[in-house]
């Protein structure tokens, strides 16, 4: 479960990144966080993660405060950024050790939890090479093995897709439903409208840093008229009525 | 020429890099801070052009009834010989090796606009460096010869003139690397043969310029005439162009300035027209590195998959980035181990050479049989040098100054996994710790080792049980001070490897504090041992306590440091 409080990041003293933002993602839940560029979906996943502090407000993850708790509050994620040129010249079995080193992983999991997931994102013959030698996808999906190498309850994903291929981007979105019907927590970000149409519970726009609607897509569709590309683009500005 | 110049400034600006993280208000405190820390890089660097200056003014002293110009020619191939070097180690990375090469690629920019304003990128790197050692020289020089205004300013264009040159050589043998190695054509590999290529041309010319040494003024007068001259016609033979820049000076010639900036140019024409065939055809059919695109096997996979703790699996993710990783790999690692190579196997072969010619000429005591019979002074000796040993091993390893800039954009994931910012600290330092344990302490421990069995020197058992406590301790306190300037002022913002470890101003100053701290620190122990009598192991217990005391107000120091610094990256 993921809580945000009345959360507020400025920056450079006057301008809010995101301002007074309320959000709950319940067990269970896969909720898309979707918004224009630089309408503050990044930093609110950066502030989630710890690796911004917020201004104002409380960031819970399954109950722990990131900014009072640090280290319990990351142990309950995983977290895939949204560059994955990570540790490059590291080859990808090292990189998924390294992860499960520090996130302590027992070493009976690791060899069964890498297979499976290097067998799901058809990576079995990479493991070998180093990440320098991937392709953007490739790199993605390593940095998506690494996130999940701790099977943590909450997944927080900054644009997952992209990159990947059909076959990889219908595997993730798959392992994101069995996660929440498991009762876990997901939210990642992303600007393709009808991933979030077919996959998640909930969606919350983020315009100007500021929550436009947060609820489910059924709801969004009753109050608002139109397809979703353009109940989007009302919320968000892009066109007016 | 229009798009050469946006290019231009753009590269220079991200080449520079962003050294601010510090947000809005305080940007003003920020400059002042920058301010301060030019200030104190020059503060350092003046005993060093002071040196310099006095070299130049020296020699023309020592050769004034004789062939001062010699002077001249020497300091113009020591700013092309360093260009030649510090270009050689870059042309790779800058030209093959750098990720914007990917963003200007596709668009709409010529081989020749790509290239011209890479290379002026470098040059400007590369003459801001030079400034340090091509000019000194010749103040020295002007001001013992009290040359006119035609002197001051040939001195001041061909200073801005001269890496032009070694830096084509440098850029052209990049691009023949590249032709050559054609089927590797693996970057990381293209980058280790130019450097190692460089590396072992400054072996030899030192190797070359160890026998002007240890001499008398005669024989000094000597050797600079014959050796330099020679040296000079070497060189002369390799960069032509260098004997105008030399005449231009010496006598205020215009004309040779001219001829001089004229081939400049025609070398930057030829290189541009090399560049033109060569440089896309070979950029775009560079690998990054190979990949065997094959299976691990279960026995391979259950060895990759132990367990380890977090120390120790940062710490070896952190040592195999900086071995792998080429420009790290010979900026921060390789110079701390070849470094007695360079500077020491040929010091102290004088040195031996000198106290055997003695005691073979004379049948004196030698220096050797001398120290003997002086146990306390042979021990203050012992301890003096391993110190003073590790301290310039720890100098030269840049692995700690750099450990936080290395991070780059990757700096986020040390904030959002579950390790204490304590813990990643001691596993940013452990690495520089043991590389410096290794250069300084082991070969401390191997030139004693070489004392007492091949030269015989019977050192006191105890002064080398402390001398390596010494070692060890000063291993630990310099990399937690190495560290300092980088936790506060790292160069994340980079495109280019290099950029985090080359083009790093706040890098260079530990090694300065080190040397500086490490000076008076012996001046200390030399001032007790003479002026307060005390014993020379009771001084050697005094630096003992000292070190570890200092290491870890140091260690204490640092942590608090990355718990203020790390979560503002």
């Amino acid at each position: 479960m993921i809580e945000l409080t009345n959360v507020t990041k400025i920056y450079g003293g006057t301008k809010a990144a995101v301002d007074h933002l309320n959000l709950t993602i319940d067990d269970g839940q896969i909720l898309a966080y979707i918004g224009p560029n630089g309408a503050g979906k990044s930093t609110t996943l950066k502030m989630m993660t710890g690796i911004i502090s917020s201004t104002e407000g409380t960031i819970k993850i399954n109950g722990y405060d990131i900014s009072k708790e640090p280290l319990e509050a990351k142990k309950q994620f995983g977290f895939v950024p949204d560059s994955p040129d990570m540790f490059l010249r590291l080859k990808g079995i090292e990189y998924l050790n390294f992860m499960a080193d520090i996130y302590e992983v027992p070493e009976e999991v690791r060899d069964e939890r890498i297979n499976k997931y290097a067998e799901k994102f058809e990576m079995t013959k990479a493991l070998g090479d180093k990440i320098l030698s991937y392709s953007h996808g490739m790199r993605q999906k390593i940095v998506l093995m690494g996130a999940l190498m701790h099977n943590p309850s909450v997944w927080i994903l900054d644009e997952p897709l992209t990159g990947l291929d059909p076959k990889s981007s219908y595997a993730l979105k798959e392992m994101m439903k069995e996660h929440a019907a498991a009762g876990n927590t997901v939210i990642f970000s992303t600007h393709v409208l009808e991933v979030a149409e077919k996959l998640c519970d909930k969606v919350a726009i983020i315009n100007h840093g500021t929550l436009v609607y947060n609820g489910t897509l059924e709801e969004l569709k009753e109050t608002n008229e139109g397809s979703l590309e353009e109940i989007f683009l009302k919320l968000t500005g892009g066109i007016t009525e | 020429m229009r798009k050469f110049i946006i290019l231009t400034k753009v590269l220079l600006k991200s080449g520079f890099g962003n050294m601010d993280y510090d947000e809005g208000k305080k940007k003003k405190n920020s400059k002042l801070k920058k301010s301060a820390l030019y200030i104190f890089l020059g503060i350092c660097m003046i005993p060093f052009v002071g040196m310099l200056g006095y070299l130049g003014y020296s020699g023309y002293n020592l050769l004034e009834n004789l062939n001062t110009d010699i002077i001249i020619g020497l300091a113009c191939m020591a700013g092309v010989f360093m260009s030649f070097f510090g270009g050689m180690t870059i042309c790779v990375g800058i030209f093959f090796n750098s990720s914007d090469t990917e963003f200007l690629l596709p668009m709409p920019f010529t081989a020749e606009q790509i290239v011209g304003a890479k290379f002026t990128t470098m040059y400007f790197y590369t003459m801001l460096t030079d400034l340090l050692f091509v000019p000194p020289v010749f103040i020295g020089y002007g001001i013992a010869g009290k040359c006119g205004a035609a002197y001051w300013i040939m001195a001041l264009l061909v200073s801005v003139i001269l890496p032009v040159t070694p830096l084509i050589y440098g850029s052209i043998i990049s691009m023949v690397l590249i032709r050559v190695f054609k089927k590797a054509r693996n970057k990381d590999f293209l980058t280790v043969i130019s450097s190692v290529f460089a590396l072992v041309l400054v072996i030899v010319i030192n190797v070359f310029t160890q026998s002007m040494e240890n001499t008398t003024d005669a024989e000094m007068i000597n050797v600079i005439i014959t050796k330099g001259n020679s040296i000079v016609d070497i060189m002369s033979t390799v960069f032509p162009n260098t004997i105008l820049a030399e005449k231009a000076v010496c006598d205020g010639n215009f004309l040779m300035l001219v001829l001089y900036l004229l081939s400049a140019l025609a070398f930057i024409a030829i290189f541009i027209l090399i560049a033109r065939l060569v440089y896309i055809n070979s950029v775009v059919e560079m690998s990054q590195t190979k990949s065997k695109s094959k299976a691990i096997t279960s026995e391979q996979m259950s060895k990759a998959v132990r367990k380890s703790s977090q120390i120790k699996a940062y710490v070896v993710k952190e040592l195999k980035l900086a071995f792998r990783t080429p420009i790290y790999f010979m900026n921060c690692i390789m110079l701390s181990v070849i470094w007695p190579v360079i500077l020491l196997i040929p010091m102290l072969a004088n040195v031996f050479k000198d106290s055997g010619e003695a005691s073979g000429a004379e049948g004196e005591t030698s220096v050797m049989q001398m120290l003997t019979q002086h146990p306390e002074v042979l021990a203050g000796i012992c301890m003096l040098a391993v110190f003073g040993l590790t301290v310039l091993a720890v100098s030269f390893s840049m692995l700690n100054n750099t450990a936080v800039s290395r991070e780059g954009k990757n700096v986020i994931f040390m904030k959002y996994i579950p390790m204490s910012y304590e813990k990643q600290l001691l596993s940013k330092v452990l690495p520089g710790i043991l590389l410096t344990l290794v250069t300084g302490t082991g070969y401390s421990a191997i030139a004693i080792v070489a004392a007492v069995t091949v030269f015989d020197i019977s050192i006191p058992p105890l002064a080398i049980i402390l001398s390596l406590i010494i070692s060890v301790l000063t291993c630990v306190l310099f990399n937690f001070v190495e560290i300092v300037s980088d936790i506060i002022k790292p160069k994340l913002d980079w495109q280019t490897e290099q950029a985090a470890v080359k083009q790093n101003i706040v890098a260079i100053v530990p090694m300065f504090i080190v040397i500086i701290v490490g000076v008076l620190i012996c001046i200390g122990g030399f001032k007790l041992y003479t002026v307060a009598e005390i014993g020379i192991y009771a001084v050697g217990g005094i630096l003992i306590g000292l070190l570890a005391v200092l290491g870890f107000v140091f260690y204490r120091l640092d942590i608090c440091l990355a718990r203020k610094y790390f979560p503002k990256y």
